[in-house]
């Protein structure tokens, strides 16, 4: 059972707070508690609309950098910092959403500190993924080693991997770990690009890349010969070593989200002479096998990292929603398998994708428009999912009329379920 | 027909039902657990014996209740009763166990007219303690039974990794389900 989140309230009379109190204690299901004094409170909140209310707020920001400022206003807001904004009226609903939220990010947060100081001693500390993008340009140079963002990034420097779930347990951070990138860090990791119309070549060309031009494609051919040979593989590149041990189904790899994502973001060819860890600009990419006492280097190294999940996320970092050439997008897809997906970066609405497909084989197209979402959601996704070799390609079969889908049709024909589910949904989304 | 509101959670002693349960349940967890006697001594200190039960609390008043199945085998004839109304079954496994590909039988072929009907996620827990089987092998014994649930691997302690196990659920029963 949680216990009452502590809110100390700024900007609201006596009266007022009463009034939140006792709809903190009952529509608030006592999710919530208002405090007295700063210190005992976990985070704040605050009326933007009162007269002094956006002094309070700076100066509470100042004062407090990293603590949650629970905003209240009847304008939209997206005020700096870690902040949850909840519009007035407030109804119990957004409250209690917006409690699950800053608790959230006070875990996060807790998170990013106990991640900080166990790297500390790692030649390369991660910069804290800070919250949001106005928060890390004041509070965070970029990590030394990082790499550019390819010029079709948008021009802000695009926020650290947002953790929104994670394990909780302290254990090999990575191992644990599972992410999901919600539209708006796709959008500013990824970047963003338009639906294509199947019909037309021109777009369709527009969607393929290879990623034998990209890091994943090194990668992918060290994988295979460590498979092949049953034994552990390091790829040395100018930009990272990267060990693959087949075996245990793990990798051990150096870097950051922030370092992986950029050098995802470029042919691979630029990211030669860049990295500062070899000013040498060794040009060669190898691949050897390991020695036993390299092994046992790093057999428990923190910088262990599941196979799959890694896999997986190159191959979602390097697509940035395109496809790898070899697939035919006018032809049917059909996941085999769900990915485990508590333990992968997942794409906005990646569960529905996985659902669909593993359910009735179709294009990609179809199936983003049945979803009724973005077609670079559905390519990222099954980009990531080809990697793991969990899609197969079919003949499209012309649909000879809209027959009723295969599978548990029964939810579809009761409106009250459906819309039990929903709510479900939105309440597990909390956790 | 009972209402519709029930989720299911089952899989044998100490696969984490209890846990789970625990780990998204609004209230804490009404639990029948006693010390474990015989099978399940060497294993854990206590099991439970009857049923476990949690509640999510859901905006309009609305409540799903959340059941766990005693593991110890032989208390499965509350099962029926207990399926009749529910959105679907969450299937714990240890990976630990002896065999787990014999449990996952089990389990599915006690509960295959719910399944069948309704629709079944695997969470396969425990995999820090031991990875193997992975979980490619559980899908591949999946296919004699000729489904193809979403199989996770889950530590029944973290919230996220339950929730997520759960939202499969509800996305393998309707894909097309929006979020909003
Ligand atoms: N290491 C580890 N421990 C886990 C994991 N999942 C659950 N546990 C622990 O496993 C133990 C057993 O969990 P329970 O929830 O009691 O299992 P149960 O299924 O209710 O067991 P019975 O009631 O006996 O059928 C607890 O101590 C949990 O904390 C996991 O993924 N890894
Ligand atoms: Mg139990």
């Amino acid at each position: 059972m949680t216990t009452p989140l502590r809110l100390a309230v700024l900007g609201l009379d006596t009266r007022a707070q009463n009034l939140f109190r006792m709809f903190f204690r009952g529509p608030c299901l006592n999710q919530a508690v208002i405090v007295d004094h700063d210190n005992d409170a976990e985070a704040f909140l605050i009326d933007l609309d009162t007269q002094n209310g956006a002094k309070l707020f700076a100066l509470q920001r100042e004062k407090y950098p990293n603590r949650v400022i629970i905003v209240l206003s009847l304008k939209d807001q997206t005020p700096i910092g870690a902040t949850v904004f909840v519009k007035k009226p407030a109804q119990a609903q957004s409250m209690l959403s917006a409690i699950e939220k800053t608790r959230a990010l006070i875990k996060e947060m807790d998170t990013q500190q106990a991640l900080q100081t166990r790297f500390k001693r790692a030649p390369e500390p991660p910069p804290p993924p800070p919250l949001e993008t106005s928060r890390r340009r004041t509070d965070n140079k970029p990590a030394p080693a990082e790499l550019p963002e390819p010029a079709t990034q948008p021009a802000d420097a695009p926020p650290a991997m947002k953790v929104v779930a994670r394990a909780d347990k302290e254990e090999m951070a990575t191992h644990k770990v599972a992410m999901l990138l919600d539209e708006q860090s796709f959008k500013s990791y990824l970047g963003y690009r338009e639906d294509i119309d199947p019909a037309n070549p021109a777009q369709l060309a527009s969607v393929y890349y290879d990623p034998k031009e990209f890091l994943q494609g090194h990668i992918q051919s060290a994988c295979k010969i460590a498979f092949a040979r049953n034994h552990p593989i390091r790829l040395e590149t100018p930009w990272k070593s990267i060990t693959i041990l087949p075996e245990q189904g793990l990798v051990h790899i150096v870097a950051d989200e922030a370092q992986i994502r950029a050098a995802c973001g470029i042919p691979f060819r630029s990211i030669i002479g860049i990295d500062v860890d070899s000013p040498s600009q060794q040009q060669r990419v190898s691949i050897k096998p390991l020695t036993k006492s390299e092994f046992e280097e790093i057999s428990d190294s923190p910088h262990l990292v599941r196979l799959d999940a890694f896999l997986w996320k190159i191959a979602l970092l390097t697509s940035k929603g395109r496809i790898p050439q070899g697939l035919d997008l006018q032809q049917a897809f059909h996941l085999k398998n769900w990915p485990s997906m508590t333990r992968m970066l997942l794409p906005p609405q990646a569960m529905r994708i996985a659902g669909l497909l593993t359910q009735q084989p179709q294009t990609l197209f179809a199936a983003a428009a049945k979803l009724g979402i973005r077609q670079q959601y559905v390519f990222a996704f099954i980009s990531a999912a080809h990697a793991l070799g969990l899609t197969e390609q079919k003949p499209v079969v012309i649909e000879v009329e809209e027959k009723p889908e295969p599978e548990k049709p029964a939810i579809q024909a009761h409106p009250e379920r459906k819309s039990l589910l929903k709510k479900i949904l939105n309440r597990l989304k909390f956790f | 027909m009972s209402q519709y509101n029930k989720i299911i959670f089952t899989g044998p002693v100490g696969a984490g039902k209890t846990t789970a349960i625990a780990s998204i349940s609004d209230i804490p967890p009404v639990s029948t657990d006693a010390s474990a006697t015989d099978m399940t001594k060497e294993r854990k200190a206590s099991t439970t014996v009857a049923l476990d039960y949690g509640i999510m609390n859901l905006p309009g008043g609305e409540k799903i209740h959340l059941y766990g199945t005693p593991g110890q085998e032989r208390f499965d004839f509350m099962w029926d009763i207990l399926t009749n109304g529910g959105i679907g079954l969450v299937l714990l496994l240890d990976n630990t166990r002896a065999d787990p590909f014999q449990d996952l039988k089990f389990f599915i072929q006690k509960f295959r007219e719910f399944i069948d009907a309704t629709c079944i996620v695997i969470g396969v827990t425990q995999m820090d303690l031991s990875p193997k089987p992975v979980l490619e092998e559980y899908h591949k014994q999946m296919e004699q039974f000729g489904l193809k649930p979403p199989i996770f691997e889950v530590d029944a302690r973290s919230k996220t990794d339950v929730s997520l196990l759960v939202q499969a659920l509800l996305y393998a029963i309707d894909p097309v389900l929006e979020e909003k």
